[in-house]
C-alpha cells in the first residue's frame, strides 16, 4: 500500500567524537557551536499540505462529490473547497503527516483528480 | 432511444437506480470501455493516459519517482477493476450502489483520456465549434459528460 512506503529520510546525527573530546577537554562549552539538527527536527515535525489543483476537464459537481466521499467533508464544505479550485486554481483539502498525505493523494488520483502534496 | 420522458440513469423513489440506456448506447460504451481497458493493459507510458497517473510531489521528482514506481500499478489495478465491474452491468436494467460508483469512476476515465486528446482547455465551453470534429470524439466527450451527470444525479454519499 502507498501509504506505508515512506521511512525517514534524515536522522538526528549526533555530535562527532571530535567535537566530545574537545567540548570534556575545556570547559564551559562554546556557545556558538553550530546545531545543524534543530532545522532537521523542525522540518521532519512540519506538516504535508495536499492540493488540488483546478483542471478543465473534471465536473464541479464530480469534484465536490469525490472530496465528500474521500474526507467525509458535508457537501457546503466540499462546495466551498471546489469553488476554491475552480476560482483561486487550487485548495488544500488535507494536512498531516506524510505517510498519510500520500495516501490522500493516491485516493484522489485514483479518482482522476489532480492532486499534489508538498510540506507546509 | 432519443424521445425519452426520463433520464436514461435514474434513482427510483425506492431506492433503486434503474439502468434504461439504449441499445446502441451501452455498444458505444462498451466500444470504449474495451478500448481503455486495451490501453491501460499496454502501460501507462502512453501520452492520452497522462491523466490517469498524475504527479504527486510536484515540488521534487526524486520523491516523485518513488511515488510513481509505487501508484502506478496500484492506479492501473483500480482503474481495471472498476472498468470491469461497469462493463459486468452494461446491460442490465438496474445499476447497484457498488456498480453505480464504478461508472462514476469508469466514466470519468473516459473523460480524462479523451480530454487529453482533444486537448480541452479552460476555455472551452458550449460554444466552441463542435462542427469542427471529424473524429466525432468530440461529440462523445460532450455525451460522457451527460452521463456523468446523469451516474452523478443518482449517486448516493
Amino acid at each position: 500500500m502507498i501509504g506505508g512506503m515512506s521511512t525517514p529520510t534524515t536522522t538526528t546525527p549526533a555530535p562527532s567524537a571530535t567535537a566530545r573530546a574537545a567540548g570534556a577537554a575545556t570547559a564551559p562549552a562554546p556557545v556558538e557551536v553550530e546545531e545543524p539538527t534543530t532545522d532537521i527536527v523542525v522540518d521532519q515535525d512540519r506538516p504535508w499540505v495536499v492540493i488540488v489543483w483546478n483542471d478543465p476537464i473534471n465536473l464541479m459537481q464530480y469534484v465536490t462529490m469525490i472530496l465528500q466521499k474521500l474526507f467525509g467533508f458535508s457537501k457546503e464544505k466540499a462546495h466551498r473547497l471546489m469553488m476554491d479550485v475552480h476560482l483561486k486554481g487550487k485548495a488544500v483539502v488535507s494536512t498531516g503527516p506524510r505517510d498519510k498525505a500520500e495516501l490522500d493523494v493516491f485516493r484522489l488520483h485514483e479518482h482522476g483528480l489532480w492532486a499534489t502534496m508538498q510540506q507546509d | 432511444m432519443i424521445f425519452r420522458s426520463k433520464p436514461p440513469i435514474r434513482r427510483t423513489n425506492k431506492g433503486a437506480v434503474e439502468l434504461d440506456l439504449g441499445r446502441e448506447e451501452r455498444d458505444v460504451l462498451e466500444l470504449l470501455t474495451r478500448q481503455l481497458s486495451e490501453r491501460l493493459n499496454e502501460g501507462p507510458d502512453d501520452p492520452d493516459l497522462r491523466r490517469l497517473y498524475p504527479t504527486a510531489y510536484h515540488q521534487d521528482p526524486e520523491r516523485d519517482a518513488e511515488y510513481q514506481i509505487l501508484a502506478r500499478s496500484e492506479l492501473t489495478d483500480a482503474r481495471m477493476a472498476s472498468l470491469a465491474l461497469m462493463r459486468e452491468s452494461l446491460y442490465g436494467q438496474q445499476l447497484s450502489d457498488e456498480q453505480l460508483q464504478a461508472w462514476l469512476t469508469t466514466v470519468n476515465q473516459l473523460r480524462l483520456v479523451l480530454g487529453t486528446r482533444l486537448d480541452i482547455g479552460e476555455e472551452d465551453d458550449d460554444d466552441v465549434d463542435d462542427f469542427d470534429d471529424p473524429s466525432g470524439e468530440r461529440m462523445i466527450y460532450h455525451w460522457l459528460t451527460f452521463i456523468l451527470s446523469l451516474i452523478l444525479d443518482a449517486t448516493r454519499i
